[in-house]
């Protein structure tokens, strides 16, 4: 009813509307109704209905789960962790953003290319790259015993932590800078006029103008760390988070509990769409609307400032990068069972047995999700902008789908409904193809209609008037004009389901293995070698789209967020 | 008003024809969806779906072996961890895609005798008395112990546990790595074991010493990585780690179980006759002697066969029996009171 409503006015004027863009219409909600609103319905009536007990049971696991330690405290632990890591995150991030875009800091270009490559790299690859450094017999570890020094646990909540904050700064850092792009230097100046100090201003007239884009980095830093069980599973040793929980829940060798899975995923659901939420009504309170005629200049620093700036910024970016850079080097190194030696080799890519079938799958995978991805999010998009009424409210919460549902939530949540009886997809390519086009769909959506919004509606008209149907219209003269954002949307969506790990490992199988899912698998066996092999070939296939973005479509990296 | 109901419903079948497309390139999803009983004698086919969480080049071995012994099968490995591939068997209880299960240990698939058919063939009379199957499911390819891994530059040789019973010792509290029983199934194997030694208040004073991983062979790579001084482990894994120098293996004193491996024909698979084949196959004289030969580590249950070097057998140990029964049934309780003890440990 709600599209019928909508549409009525336009229809009256064009009946031509039904013929194309009703299609997209109903096919746009079908898709909403059939892969989010039914998994998540689903969620819910396994969590309700266990394997054994029948319609006895319906509350009984969330009983259990508030009322025994084993479980309830796997959710304290992951609320406090996230909120943690969040605070810091965006404490050290914030301030690294705003140094780099406002004063004189030597090697910007390198400084954004490592966060850049921070961005692309698989969720949990951190983790056993601080092992193999910080870890009880890691490299860092050694040069400090031989001083003499002995270094704290990286195991633990520490490491859990510290992994985390570090993934999470490029969020934090790539929404802040994009953020100061919209303040005017006529703020600026106006507050230095009226007797502020440069420092202050900063605090306390630039900071609050850039409130919803500090929010948004931090509702993605805080849902991103609850649903990350990769790195608390590798370096968390005996503590445990909400989503790990899910995980171990989900799959084991007992055969798994969907239905303790399920209602550890709706409780995770709950409060990441509490925080949603939260942070929405928070940041309504305090968006100021502001034109930027003059974006904020650059400053130079006096030499002792910029200093301190300059290492401030390079300790953050390279702590964040050095995971990476140890994965790359590892692959090249010799393993003598799980031990990594000194010595360079290359039989490690040579003797990767699964792992050229692993970077088919992950191509193929994330080439088909992106097409599809791309052609529904232009024709949503351009239905949600030039045709407005239209599908309004449905797209408005489908675009928080992503903050909304973790990961790991969406692919308990897939499975469930999806997996066995009457589809039989579980573990198929068409069910993680469905999990990653509902889980990158609202980005495309957006993207499109943003680029829609900025462009005039004219030409199409003139296209129309003209006497060319409006499907056609929309192929030869819309999509043209759309062609750069699509592309760029298409690398972007590319990348981001290239490395996407936490609904991939509820529903692949060893048909579709990808490549963050084989780092996984080998990490948890302890072969860090072979692990650091598939990973550096994963950071490639991610990063690869984002060179071409930068490099051939002259993009910045505000497109990333 | 008419036209617009048309359109919609034009656009409805759209897009369930699309949907219906989509799904034409597999196999024939009829509506009905349990499969039919298998016929007496059913038809042999050209292929083999096995489901296996061994390491590869394991599997890899005997697969290839099967197919120059039958020519004209070809076998179709899938690989993954046993919880992923039982819990993948359990999706697909009602369509099976699968042939064979081979991995975990005789209670992975004593645990769903509702997935699995039973096993018997002329080779069992070969197969050690102690590893066969009481409800008959599994077809015993191996067997292991759980045993003690020790990281020889972190513990010094007066040091090294004899037995379980000095891993309880408060001096290794947060030194001992051990896999979570509730997600791994040789873990669970280690807590009988313990189980029979000194029951629960002996399990706790042992979790108190634990460091709890979530992934079975994380332990013995921690210890071989120097991660931690010592690990509990399968009998494979630590061999497979011995082989770094670092790894030290100790069969408690105070007595171990010998747990056969998981070899399980899956009900309705598509291809039973070759299942039960392979199965035959690797359990035969020939195959187990390749496993000893070419394998470190691996304890054949074929009692014809040459015991491997370098590993005591089973009558040099205190092996105490495993209550299959027993640990099959209470298996549910049992982890719900490791949860409690874990927690309460932490």
């Amino acid at each position: 009813m709600t599209s019928a409503r909508g549409v009525t006015p336009a229809a009256r004027r064009a009946r031509w509307r039904f013929d194309f863009w009703g299609v997209v219409t109903v096919a746009a909600l079908l898709a909403f109704l059939v892969l989010l609103v039914y998994p998540l319905a689903w969620l819910l009536i396994a969590s309700m209905t266990g394997a054994e007990g029948g319609g006895a049971v319906v509350l009984r696991t969330y009983t259990e789960f508030f009322t025994r330690r084993y479980y309830y405290e796997t959710l304290i632990h992951s609320i406090a962790v996230s909120a943690l890591v969040t605070v810091i995150a965006t404490l050290v991030g914030a301030p690294l953003a705003y140094l780099v875009a406002r004063f004189d800091i030597p090697g910007k270009l390198l400084i954004r290319a490592l966060v850049v490559l921070t961005f692309v790299s698989p969720p949990f690859i951190g983790a056993y790259a601080w092992i193999l450094l910080l870890g009880r017999n890691g490299v860092i570890t050694g040069w400090f015993a031989d001083l003499g020094l002995r270094l704290p646990s990286i195991y633990g909540v520490t490491g859990v932590v510290l992994v985390f904050t570090l993934q999470a700064l490029p969020f934090v850092f790539l929404l802040v800078s994009a953020g100061l792009r919209t303040v005017d230097q006529s703020i600026e100046d106006a507050a230095i006029n009226l007797g502020k100090r440069p420092a202050a201003v900063a605090l306390t007239v630039i900071a609050p103008l850039i409130v919803p884009s500090l929010a948004t980095g931090a509702l993605l830093v805080f849902v991103t760390s609850l649903s990350d069980f990769g790195t608390p599973m590798i370096i968390g040793e005996n503590f445990r988070v909400l989503a790990s929980q899910i995980y171990t829940e989900f799959v084991n060798e007992h055969g798994g509990n969907p239905a303790v899975a399920s209602a550890l995923s709706l409780i995770l659901l709950v409060i990441t769409v509490g925080a949603l939420l939260w942070q929405r009504a928070w940041v309504r309170k305090r968006a100021y609307g502001q034109e930027t005629v003059r974006p904020l200049a650059m400053r130079s620093l006096r030499p002792r400032a910029r200093l301190a700036a300059t290492l401030y910024v390079y300790a953050v970016v390279l702590a964040a990068s050095l995971p990476i850079v140890t994965i790359v080097v590892s692959s090249f190194l010799r393993a003598r069972g799980p031990l990594i030696t000194g010595e360079f080799t290359l039989d490690g890519y040579a003797n990767a047995l699964r792992l050229p079938h692993a970077l088919v799958n992950t191509v193929v995978l994330s080439t088909v999700s992106t097409i599809l991805c791309v052609v529904a999010g232009a024709l949503v998009g351009y239905v949600v902008v030039r045709q407005r009424g239209r599908l309004a409210g449905a797209i408005d919460a489908f675009s928080m789908v992503p903050y909304a549902v973790a990961g790991v939530v969406m692919g308990i949540a897939i499975a469930v409904a999806f997996g066995g009886a009457p589809f039989y997809l579980g573990g198929t390519a068409a069910i993680l193809v469905m999990v990653y086009f509902i889980r990158r769909l609202p980005y495309s959506i957006r993207s499109v209609s943003g680029m829609l919004s900025q462009i005039g509606t004219q030409v199409e008209e003139a296209s129309i008037n003209l006497g060319v149907p409006p499907g056609r219209t929309f192929w030869r003269v819309t999509v043209p004009m759309l062609t750069p954002a699509l592309l760029s949307g298409a690398l972007l969506t590319f990348a981001t389901i290239a490395r996407e790990f936490n609904s991939t490992v509820i529903l692949y199988s060893g048909a579709t293995r990808t490549l963050p899912v084989e780092v996984f698998a080998q990490v948890l066996q302890g072969n860090f070698a072979n692990a650091s092999v598939v990973g550096t070939v994963l950071i490639g296939v991610s990063l690869v789209p984002i060179v071409v973005l930068f490099r051939f479509m002259a993009r910045d990296d505000d497109v990333l967020v | 008003m008419i036209r617009r109901v048309c359109s919609m419903v034009t656009a409805v079948a759209a897009v369930a024809v699309l949907a219906a497309c989509s799904d034409s390139g597999k196999p024939a999803q009829t509506a009905q969806t349990t499969p039919a009983a298998p016929p007496a004698a059913p038809a042999a086919t050209k292929s083999l779906v096995l489901y296996a969480s061994h390491p590869t080049e394991m599997v890899d071995f005997f697969i290839k072996a099967f197919e120059k012994e039958n020519p004209g099968v070809k076998v179709e490995l899938i690989t993954g961890g046993t919880g992923d591939l039982l819990g993948r068997v359990k999706a697909e209880k009602d369509r099976p895609q699968g042939d064979l299960l081979w991995g975990g240990s005789s209670t992975t698939g004593g645990s769903a005798p509702d997935l699995f058919v039973k096993y018997d063939a002329p080779v069992l009379k070969d197969i050690s008395k102690e590893l066969q199957d009481p409800a008959g499911y599994n077809a015993p390819f191996d067997a292991f112990a759980m045993v003690i891994v020790y990281n020889k530059d972190l513990v010094p040789e007066a040091q090294v546990p004899k037995s379980w019973a000095d891993l309880a010792d408060p001096k290794w509290k947060g030194k001992i790595r051990f896999a979570n029983p509730t997600s791994s199934s040789s873990s669970y194997a280690a807590l009988v074991n313990w189980k029979l030694i000194g029951d629960w208040p002996f399990i706790e004073k042992l979790a108190r010493n634990m460091i709890i991983d979530e992934s079975s062979s994380a332990p013995f790579t921690a210890v071989a990585q120097g991660e931690a001084p010592l690990g509990v482990a399968y009998e494979e894994g630590a061999y497979r780690v011995q082989k770094t120098g670092k790894v030290g293996i100790v069969y408690p004193s105070d007595g171990v179980i010998m747990l056969p491996g998981g070899l399980f024909l899956i009900k309705g698979g598509p291809n039973p006759v070759n299942a039960k084949k392979f199965a035959d196959f690797v359990l035969a004289t020939p195959q187990e002697q390749a496993l000893v030969d070419n394998f470190a580590g691996r304890r054949p249950a074929n009692t014809t066969v040459k015991f491997p070097a370098g590993m005591p057998a089973a009558a040099d140990l205190k092996v105490l029996p495993y209550p299959a029964d027993e640990a099959k049934s209470q298996q549910k309780d049992w982890l719900a009171k490791w949860k409690e003890i874990m927690i309460a440990t932490r």
